[in-house]
């Protein structure tokens, strides 16, 4: 293949790869926003006269064969000890090669990039409908933390961007970062630990997940207090891992019946007798809660608060509570 | 519609009077509205969360009975039909009806006509109540002191323990067809076969059940059994629904409710198991099942044989007849032969 064979070609399926690389990281984005990473991505197709430079310095036989990362996605993760979590969604969701750990080939006297690095293509269940026609691709996939990110970003700008070799000083001083680096991630994960164990972490994790689906519905100011302590007592509807991923939880549900949301909402907007809980964050977590597990939360409602309150938000809801014996 | 509750929106309420009939012949038969009565915000929710309440927990898919010509699925009908028809005549009519579906037995009280919408749809609810009595309390002062007045109140209707509450909420099927909907009425005791219900849902409403109560009692026989089968693996628990289930299915109650019996007789995650095991059948678990056993007869009966020494023998009559071998011995005692593999060995009290 020509230079130009190869730059016209990569002219001609590059959108292609684009549209890839959007629904790598949708798939990305979706598993890690249900298992509660906190995580961002990045991704592009190659830009044509990287592709052609990269050829001219390399000299490919079989270039378009020979370059794995025509297509590159980068995920981002914002605490490192999550970084696990997103290869084991990345093994599960793609038919991935690797992985390539940068840091192994470090060995421990030695600073550098640290980046994980997989080449991916969709699983053949995925490739149905539009998907079709990824069927051949695969892609660059790099896990980062993001401060991993910061520093490789920067310092490839510095180190092969610039027209001139990088004096040592200055390379010395690019490798001294990468250590601070590493105590950012690690100090970041100690900070967190420490966070998470302070009493009520997760009641008020679980409220700040539930606010935002809620203020996008009504506009009613409610009682913090009483939030807590219901999220406090039916939290144990959920595993630890539904908990860490609750936002994506009330999503699904919020998705599901958003029109009916609208309307209930709508319907006891101005109604001062309306359901005392409709008015509260934690109320999307019970109407969730009555359709995925009625049974569990009534045992868990009854032993701690009065009946007639769920009783009021599920009639408004359309649902008639079984009555306990 | 039932899953539909929940977007019910009330627009509109007309309430008339039809009195109990008695042998005064001075006695008038109606206090008929000629206006809507003008309703508020809290008004509307609060019929709604009464209609929801009711149909939700003990209403009955109910169809017009075309078996007779029946005036009320008629009224109803042409109301819904024609976005600009008149609620006050419609509503009179069916007031003039009730009061001579009537007899002296009936309880006199408000038929409350409500126009409303439900997933969009127009709809119409009927809602029969009666009067009920309570005391009000307000703080005053008595020469000087406090005190409560008290005052009788005895034209409440609709409230949170009403224990008479007939309702019924009705669309045009697809938008157009024929009457469909779902009735409930609330009076203690009241069974879809008995004559109660039989004057609000047959003779008032002109209406019957959709599904005949046999072939909906043995859908959740069957399908209960079935997932007592499949899908419960510990032997104890599967043989304690079992018996869960034969008890409901024997008991006296004129209705069958999955959600409760799941609530009362199932474990942990079974009950939730066993309501989506229900809804993907296609049988509704919100709300009740009329209950007549006829076609699972066969299948409920047990034979009980009781010994002097404490052993009882428990098996379906066939079984009995057909596998246990049973010898009457010479001094009057009974010998039974039981012939199989063990399924299970547990101690009970």
């Amino acid at each position: 293949m020509t230079l130009d064979e190869l730059r016209d070609r990569w002219i001609e399926e590059r959108p292609k790869y684009n549209k890839f690389v959007d629904l790598i990281r949708a798939i990305i984005a979706h598993e890690c926003r249900t298992a509660g990473i906190y995580c961002y991505t990045d991704g592009r197709a190659k830009e044509v006269a990287s592709l052609v430079k990269k050829q001219i310095k390399n000299r490919y036989e079989d270039p378009w064969e020979r370059m794995g990362d025509k297509a590159g996605v980068r995920v981002i993760a914002v605490f490192r000890d999550t970084v696990p979590a997103i290869e084991e969604i990345v093994a599960r969701r793609f038919e991935a090669t690797g992985p390539d750990r940068k840091a192994e080939k470090l060995g421990v006297e030695k600073l550098g990039y640290q980046g994980i690095h997989y080449q991916v293509r969709l699983r053949e269940e995925d490739l149905t409908g539009e998907a079709e026609v990824f069927r051949d691709l695969e892609a660059e996939l790099q896990i980062h933390t993001k401060a991993q990110n910061l520093w490789s970003d920067v310092s490839h700008q510095l180190a092969y961007k610039v027209p001139v070799e990088t004096p040592q000083e200055a390379a010395r001083l690019i490798h001294l970062v990468n250590a601070l680096v590493e105590v950012i991630d690690k100090e970041f994960v100690d900070a967190r630990t420490m966070i998470r164990s302070i009493p009520g972490y997760e009641q008020h994790k679980m409220l700040d997940e539930l606010e935002a689906r809620y203020y996008p519905l009504a506009s009613h100011d409610f009682d913090r207090e009483l939030s807590l302590e219901i999220i406090q007592g039916l939290k144990g509807l959920f595993q630890p891992g539904e908990i860490n991923g609750i936002g994506a939880i009330i999503d699904q549900f919020v998705d599901k019946r958003r029109e009916r949301l609208r309307q209930l909402y709508e319907i006891y907007r101005d109604d001062p007798r309306g359901p005392e809980l409709l008015f509260q964050p934690e109320a999307l977590l019970i109407l969730e809660r009555l359709e995925k597990d009625q049974f569990g939360l009534l045992r868990a409602w009854q032993q701690k608060w009065p009946m007639e309150l769920l009783d009021h938000l599920a009639t408004a809801w359309g649902y008639s509570l079984p009555e306990l014996s | 519609m039932r899953s539909d509750l929940g977007t019910l929106q009330i627009d509109r309420v007309i309430v008339h009077q039809v009195f109990k009939k008695t042998k005064e012949k001075e006695q008038p038969a109606l206090s008929l509205s000629g206006l809507e009565s003008p309703t508020d915000l809290e008004i509307r929710n609060y019929f709604r969360e009464r209609i929801i309440k009711s149909l939700g927990t003990g209403a009955f898919d109910v169809v017009e009975d075309t078996n007779s010509n029946p005036p009320v699925p008629r009224i109803m009908r042409s109301f819904l039909e024609r976005s600009d028809a008149d609620l006050v005549s419609h509503s009179q009519e069916l007031a003039q009806h009730l009061y001579q579906c009537q007899t002296r037995v009936n309880s006199g009280g408000l038929l409350c006509v409500v126009v409303c919408r439900v997933a969009g749809q127009r709809s119409l609810a009927v809602l029969k109540l009666e009067m009920e009595q309570a005391v009000r309390l307000a703080t005053t002062q008595v020469d000087g002191q406090a005190t409560f007045n008290l005052t009788l109140m005895k034209d409440l209707v609709l409230n949170k323990n009403t224990r008479v509450f007939k309702v019924g909420l009705f669309q045009l099927e697809n938008g157009g067809g024929s009457l469909v909907g779902l009735a409930s009425d609330k009076q203690q005791g009241s069974q879809p076969n008995t004559e109660v219900a039989e004057f609000f849902l047959s003779q008032f409403l002109g209406c019957r059940l959709r599904d005949a109560p046999e072939v909906l009692t043995k859908r959740f026989y069957v399908l209960t059994e079935g997932f007592i089968n499949e899908d419960v693996k510990d032997p104890l628990l599967k043989s304690q629904y079992e018996t869960a289930l034969l008890a409901e299915m024997n008991s006296a109650t004129g209705t069958i409710s999955p959600s409760v019996f799941a609530l009362n007789h199932l474990q942990g995650d079974d009950r939730q198991a066993f309501v989506a095991y229900l809804d993907q059948a296609g049988l509704p678990t919100q709300g009740a099942i009329p209950k007549d056993t006829q076609l699972v007869e066969n299948r409920l009966r047990r034979v009980q044989v009781d010994f002097a020494n404490g052993v009882s023998v428990i098996a379906p009559p066939e079984v009995l007849e057909q596998q246990v071998q049973q010898d009457v011995l010479e001094d009057g005692r009974m010998h039974l032969q039981i012939t199989d593999s063990v399924k299970d060995i547990r101690g009970r009290r």
